[in-house]
């Protein structure tokens, strides 16, 4: 070629070479289109990369497929036993190393012979990415396995697990910690949960929860498969799947659990620590009333003590005083009782439950903030001549329901839209009176009103949206305009209460289209 | 070529103010300009979005542009990502965040930004930034070079490749024609949801952070467009990360124009300079050789002479 060739030719590749660099690497969008499938079962295999450099993506590895497909192989096909315990790690101690050599070696090897038996296997040693995906198509979804009172009981009263001396079978799964090791019995009476000691990471004392929940409670149940009694899961998909609760049994109501726990507990501010302090509680002013707190119907209405009794089983002013203390990690006892964000306060608790579709549709669109002026004397009652005053403010609605309002403030392209009230009052009413909490928190009728009539003092004939509502108020608090309320009102109920019969994008559904005058029909 | 004293002054002197100039220049890149006072937005919560491709109708109704092959209410669309194109100034694509069993709908158009990259990679002025916020489109000046389509960093411009005769640039306008007219642009008239808010840039920013504040649990604290290449006029709130509704979050806070000032300033200077440098270096080196020349006629001469007095 000549020197002149020869020079355009190099040109134009540094050239194109340039432009794809630049037009590859520089912004495409990203954000998936299609929803990931979401497993329970799937292991990311992490740990080689602590190790250095991770060239190539991490394996997800699914634990199930792998179980279903050897059948009948028993654990130690891939995992060694140390102390009569499987290891959770595959195929060394805790003590080995992760190593990447360990794993392909094992793997591939397992694949390899699994194919010469004409059988359809994984991946082999040629075929890197099958394992290593960079665009996995699952991703891991477990929802943790919440040991309720209803399987607790069922173990309690289970035939197979082996019971003690006083026909009691607790030692089997509870058990103390004496001289750095683990005790054969628990202390009647002194049984507690698991995670006051098995937390979620692994600490020198006690193993992590997983750890010892895997090795435990599914190794006892490894030891009954084939012989047609009835168990628990082996799998990950029987804890950890998303439908996991419809193949476990369930006890509607089971017992009490017995622990010597009060029903009722009162649960004043102040008035311990006063006597600690030596005060005379009489003439010190204590603002709040007490809360007359009914332990045996929380107890009926909790997963588990775990719900509340976060790290002992002992009352909660225990660690958490007026003014904190170390042990309740200076959490003061107005925060534990009334903390939003919390799992485990009363307030956080109750908010939780706003979120259930039932309540969501008035609720979620509250912002968290919000407080009705008598939201307190739900819980804090006043002793005789003390206290609080009672809500000055009518609770019982005297009035008349309407049965439809017809909404006409906005038309343009469609008709007006016939809302169905009292049918959507009546419904509201019903899911109130399922649930004793609500009834609890909605004795003021006019509460329910307030759901869609906010922001103004409650009456009998509440004022139209668009008293409030025009076009939306930028300079000011920023109140949705007229139209936006009404779509953001009802789209976000229908939304929240997954009422998948009336998407939002079905205009005609509520207002039907205008025909215009010049329509062809 | 010979050059006296004075000559010689007067070429550094101006090789000098020549140098000088880049500062001067640098002075007029305007790195301070936080837009225009009292220009328009619009602010996008895409956590009120119900995809139900309104706006797309709207604005293809107000700028006359073509029926497209699927009618608006077709929601199959969605299942693929779609960008603007010739027909369509906006899209509305539908993403599937982690984490969330809800989709989340974001619409995608010219986001009118502050110091915009089509308006600075121009060379003929076809884009310019109006005073009301919009970045405006003359087709009449357009030469079809596409530099504006390179330089979007949103990569918004289409073009009418099958246009032979005048093909434009097409994106969106902000309804400039609207909005004089003090209406609301045809997308944020349509919305049900009121997730497109019109308004002054100032207000709307304001409104993002009073929903902010308000609902913290609900949005994730950061207002896309308020820094993003200098500043956009279009605002974007969100429940989940920007980076899994589509939206790059590489882009930085320098706007485009100040990315390329450095270079183009550096112009006046060599221009103004190199020459002079360049022709008095030339010069200088000529005159070395014109002397050396000289000289050597001069001694040759003498030779000559002295052979001539001895003959």
């Amino acid at each position: 070629m000549s020197e002149r060739a020869s020079s355009i030719a190099v040109t134009s590749v540094v050239f194109a070479a340039l432009t794809l660099f630049w037009t590859l690497g520089g912004g495409t969008r990203s954000g998936r289109a299609a929803p990931l499938e979401t497993r329970s079962d799937i292991v990311f295999m992490e740990n080689v990369a602590a190790h250095g450099e991770q060239q190539m993506p991490t394996v997800a590895f699914s634990h199930d497929r792998h179980t279903q497909s050897l059948g009948e192989a028993e654990c130690t096909t891939c995992h060694l036993e140390e102390k009569g315990a499987l290891v959770p790690e595959f195929k060394r101690t805790k003590a080995q190393p992760a190593d990447m050599d360990l794993y392909h070696e094992n793997c591939v090897a397992c694949h390899v012979t699994t194919r010469a038996g004409d059988k359809p296997s994984g991946p082999i040693a040629s075929q890197c990415r099958s394992c290593h995906d960079r665009r996995p198509t699952a991703t891991v979804l477990h929802e943790s396995m919440a040991f309720d009172r209803s399987l607790h009981y069922l173990h309690e009263r289970s035939p197979l697990i082996k019971q003690d001396a006083d026909n009691t079978n607790c030692s089997a799964c509870h058990h103390g910690y004496e001289n750095g090791k683990k005790t054969e019995f628990s202390v009647r009476g002194k049984e507690a949960s698991c995670r006051y000691c098995h937390e979620a990471s692994g600490t020198d004392k006690a193993p992590s929860m997983a750890d010892v929940s895997h090795e435990s409670c599914v190794g006892c149940h490894q030891t009954f498969v084939g012989t047609g009694e009835d168990f628990g899961p082996v799998t990950c998909e029987g804890c950890h799947g998303l439908d996991a609760k419809s193949g476990i049994k369930t006890v509607e109501t089971p017992p009490r659990l017995d622990r010597g726990q009060p029903d009722h507990a009162l649960v004043t501010r102040g008035r311990r620590d006063l006597a600690v302090a030596g005060m005379d509680a009489s003439t010190q002013k204590i603002s709040m009333d007490s809360v007359p707190f009914d332990h045996k119907l929380h107890e009926s209405t909790s997963e588990s003590c775990l719900s509340c009794h976060h790290k002992s089983l002992e009352s909660c002013q225990t660690c958490h005083t007026e003014k904190g203390d170390d042990r309740g990690g200076n959490v003061r006892l107005s925060e534990a009782m009334h903390k939003r964000k919390s799992d485990r306060s009363c307030i956080g608790c109750h908010n939780q439950r706003q979120k259930a579709p039932e309540c969501a549709g008035c609720h979620a669109q509250r912002p968290d903030t919000a407080f009705a002026d008598n939201a307190c004397n739900t819980c804090h009652k006043p002793a005789a001549g003390t206290g609080m005053p009672a809500p000055s403010h009518r609770t019982q609605f005297n009035g008349e329901v309407p049965k439809t309002v017809v909404i006409d403030s906005l038309e343009e392209k469609y008709n007006p839209s016939i809302l169905p009230h009292a049918k959507i009052i009546k419904a509201l009413e019903e899911k109130i009176e399922e649930s004793p909490m609500a009834k609890a928190f909605h004795k003021d009728e006019f509460s329910l009103c307030q759901g869609c009539h906010h922001n103004a003092p409650s009456s009998e004939r509440p004022q139209k949206c668009g008293s409030c509502h025009a076009t939306l108020d930028l300079a000011g608090d920023g109140r949705p305009g007229l139209k936006g309320a009404f779509h953001g009102q009802c789209i976000t109920c229908h939304d929240k209460m997954n009422m998948a019969s009336i998407p939002a994008t079905d205009c005609s559904r509520c207002h039907k289209e205008k025909q215009l005058e010049n329509e062809v029909q | 070529m010979g050059i006296n004293r004075r000559k010689f002054l007067g070429w550094m002197g101006a090789a000098g103010a020549a140098a000088l100039s880049p500062r001067l220049a640098k002075g007029s890149t305007n790195k301070e300009f936080k837009g225009y006072p009292d220009s328009f937005g619009v602010l996008h919560d895409t956590t009120l979005c119900i995809g139900c491709r309104q706006c797309e109708a709207a604005c293809n109704e107000a700028n006359n542009l073509p029926a497209p092959e699927a009618p608006f209410d077709d929601r199959e669309v969605l299942k693929n990502h779609r960008r603007t194109t010739v027909q369509a100034h906006t899209v509305v694509n539908r993403y599937f965040p982690q984490g969330q069993d809800e989709p989340v709908f974001v619409k995608t158009q010219c986001n009118h930004c502050l110091e915009p990259a089509c308006a600075s990679a121009c060379f003929v002025k076809a884009l310019k930034k109006d005073e009301t916020g919009a970045v405006v489109y003359d087709a009449s000046l357009c030469v079809g070079c596409r530099y504006c389509m390179i330089a979007c960093p949103f990569n918004i411009p289409a073009y009418e490749y099958d246009e032979p005769v005048a093909p434009r640039v097409m994106k969106c306008t902000l309804c400039l024609p609207r909005i004089q007219e003090g209406k609301l642009p045809a997308c944020a008239d349509a919305c049900p949801r009121e997730a497109l808010v019109f308004g002054p840039r100032k207000d709307l920013i304001a409104l993002a952070r009073k929903r902010i504040q308000k609902y913290p649990d609900k949005y994730v604290d950061h207002i896309y467009g308020e820094h993003e290449m200098g500043g956009t006029s279009w605002l974007y709130l969100s429940s989940v990360p920007f980076e899994e509704i589509g939206m790059r979050e590489d882009l930085g806070v320098k706007p485009a124009p100040e990315l390329t000032s450095g270079a183009l300033s550096a112009v006046p200077m060599v221009v103004g300079l190199w020459p002079v440098l360049l022709t008095g270096i030339y010069a200088i080196s000529k005159r070395k050789d014109q002397v050396a020349e000289e000289d050597m006629a001069k001694a040759v001469e003498r030779v000559g002479k002295k052979k001539e007095e001895e003959k």
